[in-house]
C-alpha cells in the first residue's frame, strides 16, 4: 500500500514532464508511463486510499473494488496500446493530451467523492478537446469549440446536481445514488452528456472524427466509457436508461448507414454500442452488470481497432470519405486483415471478444423479460454486421478501385493494432480470462451449441440480406453530403440567436474585455517582462526555450478559447466553487 | 454470382439445418421458433437499409459545405 500512488497522479503529472525530454529517451518515458501506472495499479488492494480531509469532508483518490478495477486496466492497456500506435508523430501537445486526459479519466474511475470526481471530469474535457485541436485544421477548431461547449454545459449539469446533492443530503460520497431527488436527477443528466444519449449526442460523430488519426483512437476509449461506469456504480437498476439504452442502439445505426466519412461511421456505432452497456445498467442485475463490464472492455479493444485501421488509412492516404477511398487490401494488407478482425469483434462472431460480451447483456435483458428491449438489442446485433461489420472494410480496403495508391502504415502502428487485434481475438477465444475480473462471480456460459447458432444465423441472414440488396442496387450508395442531426439546434440555431444576441453580447464583451485588459492583462504583461529581463540573464538559455516553445504551441491553441463564453464559464465556476465553500463552512 | 456469395448463402441454408436439431432456451416462447433469428436478422437489415433509404436520406440530407 505504502508503495502505491493514485493512478491519476502517474499519468497527470507524468503528462507534464513530457516536453522535457528529447529523442529516444521520450518514446521509451511514453511507452513507460502506462506500464508504471499498470504495475502500481496491480499492487493496489482492493479498500479505499488516498482519503484527504478538506474542509471537514473527506475526499477519495482511490476507491479500488472489482467495478473500478475493470475500467482501471483497460484504460491503462489502451493509453500503452494508442501511444504505441502514435510512437512515430513527435507531436507533444497530442501525447500530454492524451496523457492528462487518460489520467483524469483513472481519476474519475477511482474517485470515491463528487468534488474530486467533479474536477477530474473537466480535466478530461481540457484532455480531449486538445486531442481535437492537435488536428490544426479550422474545421478542427471549430468542432472541437463546439465540443467544448457542450461538454462545459454538460459539467455545469452535473456541478448543480452535485450542488443540490450534497446540500440536501450533506454527503459528498460517491456511490449509489438513485433516481429519488433532484440533485440526483442533474447528476444523471450531466453523466448522460458524456454518455452521448439520444438528442444530447451529436457531439461524438461532430468531434471524433475531426481529431488527429491517433487522437480519435484515445477519444473513442475514455468518454463515454468513464460515463458508463459512474451510471453502473450510481444508477444501477434504474428503469428509464432501458429506454434511454434500447434507443441509442437502434438510431445511430441509421445515420451509420448512409454516412460517408467512415470515422464518422465508427463514431455513430459507438453510441449504438455503449446503448448495450446504458441497457444493462438499466437492468442491474448481477448478470447485466457484468455484461456491461465485459462489453466495456471489449468495446474499448475492438472500437479503438477500428479507429486505428481507419486513422492507418487517413494517415497514409490523407482520405477517410468513403466516396474517395477503395481497393485499398493490396496495399495495406496487414492493416486490412487487423480491420477485418475489429469489424467481426463488433458484429459478435463467435471467437471473438463481441460474443461473449454483447451476448451476456442479451440474455440479462431476456431474463428479465424485457421484450421490447431485447427486440432492439437484437436488431442492433444483427446490423452491427453490416454498419459497420461489412461496410467500413469494405468500402475501405475491396470494393470499388479508387486511384488512390499507398503503402502500409509504420511498423509502430501494426504493432499496436496487431497486439489490440490478438487481444480481440484472445478474449474471444479464451473468455475466462476477462470474466474473472469482472465485479460479480461470473456463472455464465457463451459458448453453448443454441447460442453460437442461433447467433451466426441472425448475423449470418442479415449479411446476405444486405448483399442481395447491394446486388439489386436497393442499398443507398454513399454520397458526398451531410446529414442533419441534433447538432443543428446549436450550429444553426445558435448563429440564429447570435443574430439577436449580438448588441448586448457584443456590449458586454467589449467593456468586459476592455476592463480584464486593465486589471490583469496589463499588469501582468509589466510584471511578466520585468521578471523576464531577470531571467534572461541569470538562466540557462536553454531550458526557457523549450518550455517556452512548448508553451506557445499550447497557447496558440488555447487561444482558440479566450471567447467570452469560456471566461463566463470560469466565472460561474468560481461561483460554483464559492458556493460549496459556504456549504461547507456555513 | 461469385463464390463468396455462394458460400454465404450456403452457411445459411447449413445454419437452418441446424435449427432444427438444437433445443434452444429462449426467454420468451416465440424466440424458439424455427428460424426465428434468420427471419429476425432478414428483417432487422429491410428496416435498417429501406429505413435510412427512404426516411433518413431525403429528409435530412445537405450539401457537404452546409455548415460552412
Amino acid at each position: 500500500m505504502t508503495s502505491t500512488v493514485p493512478p491519476a497522479l502517474i499519468f497527470v503529472i507524468g503528462a507534464f514532464f513530457i516536453p522535457f525530454i528529447k529523442g529516444k529517451a521520450k518514446s521509451i518515458y511514453l511507452l513507460l508511463l502506462p506500464v508504471i501506472g499498470f504495475i502500481n495499479l496491480l499492487n493496489i488492494p482492493v479498500g479505499t486510499h488516498w482519503v484527504v480531509n478538506f474542509l471537514d469532508s473527506d475526499l477519495i483518490f482511490g476507491q479500488v473494488d472489482k467495478l473500478s478495477l475493470v475500467w482501471g486496466y483497460i484504460f491503462h492497456i489502451i493509453a500503452f496500446l494508442s501511444i504505441l500506435y502514435a510512437i512515430h508523430i513527435k507531436n507533444d501537445l497530442e501525447y500530454w493530451a492524451t496523457f492528462l486526459y487518460a489520467g483524469s479519466a483513472l481519476g474519475v474511475v477511482f474517485s470515491g467523492d463528487l468534488i474530486s470526481l467533479f474536477c477530474f471530469w473537466e480535466l478530461m474535457t481540457i484532455g480531449s478537446a486538445c486531442l481535437i485541436l492537435a488536428r490544426r485544421t479550422q474545421r478542427a477548431y471549430e468542432a472541437a469549440f463546439r465540443y467544448t461547449l457542450v461538454h462545459v454545459a454538460g459539467g455545469l449539469i452535473l456541478l448543480a446536481g452535485i450542488i443540490i446533492h450534497i446540500s440536501t443530503t450533506g454527503s459528498i460520497e460517491f456511490k449509489f445514488l438513485g433516481l429519488d431527488s433532484p440533485g440526483a436527477w442533474l447528476i444523471f443528466i450531466g453523466f448522460g452528456v458524456n454518455c452521448a444519449w439520444p438528442i444530447l449526442h451529436a457531439w461524438l460523430p461532430d468531434a471524433y472524427p475531426e481529431a488527429t488519426f491517433s487522437g480519435a483512437v484515445v477519444l473513442s476509449t475514455f468518454t463515454t466509457k468513464t460515463a458508463v461506469y459512474v451510471l453502473a456504480r450510481a444508477f444501477p437498476g434504474a428503469d428509464v436508461l432501458i429506454l434511454i439504452g434500447a434507443t441509442m442502439t437502434v438510431f445511430p445505426i441509421f445515420y451509420a448507414l448512409v454516412e460517408n466519412d467512415l470515422r464518422k461511421v465508427l463514431s455513430y456505432s459507438l453510441i449504438d454500442q455503449v446503448g448495450f452497456m446504458v441497457v444493462g445498467i438499466g437492468i442491474g442485475t448481477e448478470l447485466a452488470l457484468n455484461g456491461v463490464a465485459a462489453h466495456a472492455f471489449c468495446h474499448i479493444l475492438y472500437k479503438a481497432l477500428l479507429f486505428m485501421s481507419m486513422g492507418s488509412v487517413l494517415h497514409m492516404t490523407g482520405k477517410i470519405k468513403a466516396t474517395e477511398l477503395g481497393g485499398l487490401s493490396k496495399y495495406m494488407p496487414l492493416t486490412s486483415i487487423f480491420c477485418i478482425v475489429g469489424a467481426a469483434s463488433i458484429a459478435g462472431l463467435p471467437f471473438f471478444n463481441g460474443f461473449i460480451s454483447k451476448t451476456m447483456i442479451i440474455d440479462a435483458t431476456g431474463t428479465e423479460h424485457h421484450n421490447f428491449a431485447w427486440l432492439a438489442l437484437m436488431f442492433a446485433s444483427a446490423s452491427a454486421i453490416i454498419i459497420p461489420g461489412i461496410k467500413v472494410p469494405y468500402l475501405a480496403f475491396f470494393g470499388k478501385e479508387s486511384n488512390v495508391t499507398a503503402s502500409e502504415a509504420p511498423k509502430n502502428m501494426l504493432i499496436a493494432m496487431g497486439i489490440t487485434a490478438f487481444l480481440c481475438f484472445f478474449i474471444g477465444v479464451v473468455p475466462s480470462t476477462l470474466y474473472s475480473i469482472l465485479p460479480f462471480p461470473v456463472d455464465y456460459v457463451p459458448y453453448t451449441v443454441a447460442h453460437v447458432i442461433t447467433k451466426l444465423e441472425l448475423l449470418l441472414f442479415a449479411a446476405a440480406a444486405c448483399v442481395f440488396l447491394m446486388n439489386k442496387g436497393i442499398y443507398p450508395e454513399e454520397l458526398r453530403k451531410i446529414y442533419l442531426d441534433t447538432d443543428w439546434f446549436y450550429r444553426k440555431g445558435g448563429m440564429l440567436f447570435l443574430k439577436f444576441a449580438r448588441c448586448p453580447v457584443e456590449w458586454f464583451d467589449k467593456h468586459f474585455g476592455e476592463a480584464y485588459m486593465k486589471v490583469i492583462t496589463k499588469p501582468g504583461l509589466k510584471f511578466s517582462q520585468g521578471v523576464w529581463k531577470i531571467f534572461d540573464v541569470e538562466i540557462v538559455d536553454g531550458l526557457v526555450n523549450q518550455t517556452a516553445k512548448f508553451v506557445r504551441d499550447c497557447g496558440e491553441h488555447v487561444r482558440q478559447y479566450q471567447t467570452g463564453h469560456v471566461r463566463n464559464y470560469a466565472m460561474m465556476m468560481v461561483i460554483g466553487f464559492v458556493i460549496i465553500l459556504y456549504l461547507f463552512i456555513g | 454470382m461469385k463464390t463468396p456469395q455462394k458460400v454465404l448463402y450456403a452457411l445459411c441454408a447449413v445454419l437452418l439445418v441446424f435449427d432444427i436439431f438444437i433445443h434452444k432456451h429462449g426467454h420468451f416462447g416465440w424466440d424458439d421458433w424455427f428460424g426465428f433469428s434468420a427471419v429476425y436478422g432478414i428483417i432487422s437489415c429491410l428496416v435498417l437499409v429501406l429505413g435510412a433509404k427512404n426516411l433518413l436520406l431525403p429528409l435530412l440530407k445537405r450539401d457537404e459545405a452546409y455548415y460552412d
